[in-house]
């Protein structure tokens, strides 16, 4: 038990690192902040181009999202940030991580913004229409705003996912809430900082794990 | 680039095997526990919803650096393979636990009513009328669950798993030359692109109205 407080529950210890976890945990909420909203408009082009009339476009928007989904992201992250300069193209480690991201949840959002647009039945897209609304009108009033509320849940839960994921840019050494941890461990060589990031996570995102949990309930229904 | 190229398929198949063994315990487990919260006793119920609540809510990364850097100063120690794992299993079984619940409540009450005043006792009411219709409407997000984490695999190569992600990019820094990650992007592609296709199939096979 002693053991256990010493290594895992050190007081001292978290004294120490606070400062530098509270630092990490910014870190973590700005690229929350930055790669969020880029996956959310990304997600919602990618879901509008897979409408187009255009063949080859549908057909390309489709390889985009299989191709990308096919990437765990911490491989195309590792991608981003390690081959990319041999390219010549160097990135900061913020901006290829928020890449990284662009790409990986761009497709996921895509996903369920699309099945949000098919979800609204084709009746509302032919009043629209023929109310004289263009069809980026459609789509802007009449289309996605029933399609986010069908799919609302979705994309709760995509957005925990893409929280959670933030901590894989650890490894490439931006110095996020898990690095930071992962830092101080290494300094203090007691494992404390690493349980208090968890404990971090875990108190920042257990209301959105228990409003899924509601909503999950709702969603599945015997036929 | 063909001098890795045994690496990467040796990455290739601990990839395959890492992520079989993660799918078969995860899901055995989740479908365990969605069972026991079947039985409807609070005690158990409230160990499970935080046992599920916790391991939604923390990164697959933190679980695995826990167990693989954390643990070993209570001198618990498991190699990166077991501690992946081990983080992806339980992850995974708290996904699959909430999804077979769901689905179990899904299934109306009249259901439960009707086969238990015909007779069957409780485990066969469980077995001949509720889950047969549960698990079918959990087979779409279950299975979109499962892919997104097998692809967690990836993360073992943080605490040197020898997968192809791992084997990539210590070919990578040996050499300073990437064309071992290329490689390792192409064994995903190989890997991974039947899988979320399959995972694309499954969903328009059966797919529920909302």
């Amino acid at each position: 038990m002693d053991k256990l407080l010493l290594n895992f529950f050190n007081w001292d210890i978290l004294a120490q690192a606070w400062p530098y976890l509270l630092k990490g945990l910014g870190m973590t909420v700005l690229l929350c902040l930055v790669v969020i909203p880029l996956g959310v408009c990304g997600g919602l082009a990618v879901a509008l181009a897979s409408r187009t009339r255009r063949r080859w476009m549908r057909w390309a928007v489709i390889f985009y999202v299989d191709l990308f989904r096919a990437f765990p992201p911490l491989v195309l992250l590792m991608f981003v940030a390690f081959g990319l300069p041999f390219l010549g193209v160097d990135l900061p480690a913020f901006v290829s991580v928020a890449l990284a991201f662009l790409l990986n949840t761009s497709c996921y959002y895509g996903e369920i913004f699309r099945a949000g647009i098919e979800s609204v039945p084709q009746g509302q897209f032919e009043a629209a229409r023929s109310l004289g609304l263009s069809r980026l009108q459609v789509m802007r009033y009449v289309v996605v705003p029933q399609a986010v509320k069908n799919v609302l849940p979705d994309l709760i839960s995509n957005t925990l996912e893409v929280v959670k994921l933030t901590s894989i840019a650890s490894v490439v050494a931006l110095p996020e809430l898990l690095y930071a941890a992962r830092q101080a461990q290494a300094v203090t060589y007691n494992a404390t900082p690493v349980i208090a990031a968890g404990i971090i996570y875990l108190v920042c995102l257990w209301p959105l794990v228990r409003l899924l949990s509601r909503f999950e309930h709702k969603q599945l229904a015997v036929r | 680039m063909q001098q890795y190229l045994p690496k990467i398929v040796e990455g290739f198949f601990l990839t395959v095997q890492l992520a079989l063994v993660v799918v078969v315990t995860g899901i055995a487990c989740g479908f365990a526990l969605a069972l026991v919260r079947a039985l409807r006793s609070r005690v158990l119920n409230f160990f499970i919803v935080v046992f599920a609540d916790a391991l939604r809510a923390l990164p697959p990364l933190v679980l695995i650096i826990l167990f693989y850097f954390a643990l070993p100063s209570l001198g618990v120690r498991m190699s990166g393979f077991v501690a992946t794992w081990l983080a992806l299993s339980l992850v995974l079984a708290a996904y699959a636990e909430e999804i077979f619940w769901a689905g179990i409540v899904a299934v109306p009450k009249g259901q439960w009513e009707a086969a238990r005043s015909i007779g069957l006792d409780f485990v066969q009411c469980l077995r001949y009328v509720v889950l047969p219709q549960a698990v079918r409407i959990t087979i779409p997000p279950l299975t979109n669950r499962t892919i997104a984490i097998t692809k967690g695999t990836a993360l073992g190569a943080v605490v040197a798993v020898g997968e192809i992600l791992y084997q990539a990019q210590s070919a990578y820094s040996f050499s300073y030359n990437p064309s071992p990650l290329v490689l390792g992007a192409v064994a995903y592609l190989i890997l991974f692109l039947p899988v979320v296709w399959f995972g694309r199939w499954v969903e328009t096979r059966f797919a529920w109205k909302r």
